[in-house]
């Protein structure tokens, strides 16, 4: 089958060796893009500032791939200390070379038996091969993300295909997909909705150091910790035989380990290519995977208690992956990203609504246990894939990113990481307050109320988001997190303050004459421009108390003051 | 909170100038001296109107002050100087006729809260709002001065009093365009802040907003 539909050069059957062809996209540090081998990648990972895809997805599932190597070739680190020694090592992946060695044939884009993350001699019963859009995410929906490809994505290289296959068992879309031969979940040569691909069911979350090489390290989470392999037999994909249609028979016991998870099946797929390239892909469901109380197993990503699925399970206690929220910055997300698992706001007794991911439990034991030094910065990077009109579809790709110091995770320095969590809080009431007061204005003028509301939120977070980042990057061990709060409610209060005042001027004459309105409990309140300024300010102050400078001056004489008198 | 905040603010020239005269001659008023109750009575002539228009007024009024003060060397900034010092004297004059507590307090409420004060309890009163809106909308000098004369009518009806040197000041910024919506906002802001009883913690914090309320960022 494979066979025939692939073309054979004269050199014999078509290959392209993912370990020694070039094909992993990546940024160096002068911020040149390159594309490296598997090979290469490893051995140069010390110079490559991070991976470099066509989307942010593409990164997040090939540092996935890569960490999956990592895990299998040292199959380890097994505890702390071997990790402390990679950390320390020259040469800490030494043992990848021999390992993709061995594994060479796997890791085969166009092998005709064992295609790298395909399956052999996959096909229709009419034989049908599909353009390679079903494997291209486009973005917007239904516009061709690649709109510098002349003709779409008709044709593309074999790096390209290759990058293009191991999204797509991370994040492809749901919907009806063809019936493959063998597949007994087909009907009629249609294969029913199972669900996005693994990755695109969580909130991607991966640890980002200066190089490639502390990213790799940072992501590769030890085996004595909360996130365990399941004895001796996790494994990646290339070490079980080469998949076949339909689902694998030990679904009901996997995933055995990171390894296993990482390079996931979620799809069976298989390209059709000649000598010049990938043209067309034969694409349907693999192994379904479903996301409900994984937190024990998937480290990169945060997790969520959903009542709604206790009911429906019928279960006492259920997690959902936390995905992001592409209306929110990432550092609106932090407490789900830092706020320690133990932390909760729940009663005694109750479970924690949220668990941060298990990646950040560990960074924090490397922090705890001495291995990293505390002034030690990362970046939290953030992935998601919002799927529209029932998840057959990719509405956005959300991608993110908060730099934060190590000592925000530590647990001997608690308070400074509450601290930048608190900070976040302080940020949303005080937006909240200057959308009530852009509702207030609206109101007053006798317009509408929500659009102004959220546009003036948007303007608030905006505003914010800069400032924020600066803040949290800045924050260092030692420091007094009150004096750093208080530091960071004077920017948002300062910041949110000369919006609210532009907001007001710009209200115009009808605000300003405004309308009477009776009070719920009671009297009369005249809603105008200045009243709902003088609300605005007193909730500012309430909702940042540390901010309140001594007050100099009356905000009722303008006049009063004579430098500002123009001439 | 008026109270409070007002009486941290620094006046102006104009506002000190007229802080001054007025006490002089509210002393003099409610000791009944009769120098002191003539000059009122011509003063109250002119309240509402043109300074130019009660050439009567033009020695009763002492700008010496303003006129050796280097910021209002210009013939137009010392017009705009003393259409304010006339104008808060002259409604002041009307203000006080026949009052006997002292109808200018420095430090007491500002137009805003003194008209609040005018309404019962809750309840907003909506034709004095309307008035006191209409104070707010005024196209011209001149038609400010006639708002305000019927607004302080209201005042000296219910003895609530004023302070006139804020005012002064305010009326002094209010002719310079591009800051006459601060002037607006901060009449506003003194309606609303306006509390019948002591001031509550709250209120006091909320002066520290006055940074952003700047005259010079309001366009």
């Amino acid at each position: 089958m494979t066979h025939d539909q692939r073309a054979e050069t004269a050199q014999g059957p078509l290959s392209f060796d993912l370990t020694d062809r070039p094909w992993l996209p990546v940024q160096l540090f002068d911020g040149s893009q390159t594309v490296l081998s598997l090979r290469e990648i490893f051995a140069r990972a010390g110079s490559v500032r991070r991976l470099a895809g066509d989307v942010p997805t593409q990164d997040f599932a090939l540092v996935r791939l890569l960490v999956a190597i990592l895990h299998d070739a040292l199959d380890g680190p097994q505890d702390l200390d071997d990790w402390a020694e990679l950390w320390e090592s020259d040469e800490p992946f030494a043992p990848v070379p021999g390992y993709l060695d061995s594994h060479r044939q796997r890791f085969d884009l166009l092998h005709p038996v064992s295609p790298f993350f395909q399956t052999p001699g996959l096909r229709t019963a009419k034989g049908e091969v599909f353009p390679l859009d079903r494997i291209v995410a486009d973005v917007p929906n239904g516009t061709l993300f690649f709109t510098m490809r002349p003709q779409g994505a008709k044709r593309i290289s074999f790096a390209e295909a290759a990058c293009w296959v191991v999204h797509a068992q991370a994040y492809d879309t749901s919907g009806i997909k063809t019936g493959v031969v063998g597949d007994e979940r087909a009907k009629a040569g249609k294969a029913y909705p199972q669900g996005v691909a693994w990755a695109g069911s969580i909130g991607g979350v991966l640890a980002e150091g200066p190089t490639l090489r502390e990213t790799l390290l940072l992501n590769l989470i030890a085996a004595d910790g909360p996130i365990t392999a399941v004895g001796g037999k996790d494994r990646p994909a290339w070490r079980g035989g080469p998949a076949r249609p339909g689902a694998a028979a030990d679904l009901a016991l996997r995933p055995y380990g990171v390894r296993d998870l990482y390079t996931w099946q979620s799809r069976r797929l298989l390209l059709h290519a000649d000598a010049d390239g990938v043209h067309g892909v034969v694409l349907t469901y693999g192994d379904p995977l479903p996301p409900q109380n994984r937190q024990g197993l998937e480290p990169m990503s945060g997790w969520r208690r959903s009542q709604a699925q206790e009911k429906k399970h019928q279960q006492a206690l259920v997690y959902m992956p936390q995905e992001h929220d592409p209306a929110r910055a990432a550092w609106r997300g932090l407490a789900a990203l830092i706020a320690p698992r133990d932390h909760n706001t729940a009663p005694r007794g109750e479970p924690p609504s949220r668990l941060r991911p298990g990646l950040v439990d560990w960074i924090a034991r490397l922090i705890n246990e001495r291995v990293l030094p505390d002034r030690m910065l990362i970046r939290i990077r953030t992935y998601g894939v919002v799927y529209g009109t029932q998840q057959s579809v990719v509405d956005e790709i959300t991608e993110d990113a908060v730099t934060l110091s190590v000592v925000l995770l530590s647990e001997a320095d608690r308070g400074l990481g509450q601290c930048a969590v608190d900070a976040v809080a302080d940020a949303e009431t005080a937006v909240t307050a200057l959308g009530a007061l852009a509702a207030a204005l609206a109101q007053a003028s006798g317009s509408e109320v929500e659009a102004p509301k959220d546009t003036a939120r948007d303007l608030g977070f905006g505003a914010l988001d800069g400032p924020y980042r600066a803040w949290l990057a800045a924050l260092h061990p030692g420091d007094d997190p009150q004096q750093a709060r208080a530091q960071w409610q004077q920017t948002a209060r300062r910041t949110l303050a000369r919006i609210g005042a532009q907001l007001v001027a710009q209200a115009g004459e009808a605000a300003r004459q405004g309308r009477v309105i009776e009070l719920a409990k009671g009297g009369q309140l005249w809603l105008n421009s200045a009243s709902a300024d003088l609300r605005f300010r007193t909730r500012l102050n309430a909702c940042l108390p540390l901010a309140s400078p001594p007050a100099p001056g009356s905000e009722e004489s303008p006049g009063g003051r004579p430098r500002k008198v123009s001439a | 909170m008026t109270t409070q905040t007002s009486s941290r603010a620094a006046l102006g020239s104009v506002g000190t100038l007229v802080d001054g005269q007025i006490r002089r001659l509210q002393q003099g008023h409610l000791a009944d001296r009769s120098d002191a109750v003539a000059t009122l009575a011509r003063l109250r002539r002119g309240a509402g109107r043109a300074p130019m228009a009660v050439p009567d007024l033009w020695a009763l009024i002492d700008l010496t002050e303003l006129s050796a003060d280097p910021q209002f060397s210009g013939e137009a900034a010392q017009t705009r100087a003393q259409n304010a010092t006339y104008a808060a004297l002259t409604l002041w004059a009307l203000h006080q006729q026949s009052r006997q507590r002292p109808m200018h307090r420095r430090d007491g409420l500002g137009l805003g809260g003194a008209v609040r004060r005018l309404m019962p309890g809750n309840e907003i009163d909506d034709p004095v709002r309307k008035r006191f809106v209409r104070v707010g909308a005024a196209p011209t000098w001149d038609a400010l001065a006639v708002r305000l004369r019927e607004v302080v009518t209201l005042l000296r009806r219910e003895e609530i009093s004023l302070d006139y040197a804020l005012l002064a000041d305010q009326l002094h910024t209010w002719q310079y365009p591009h800051r006459r919506a601060a002037v607006r906002d901060a009449w506003g802001r003194s309606f609303h802040a306006y509390r019948p009883q002591t001031s509550t913690p709250t209120d006091g914090a909320d002066n520290s907003a006055v940074d952003e309320t700047d005259p010079k960022d309001t366009p």
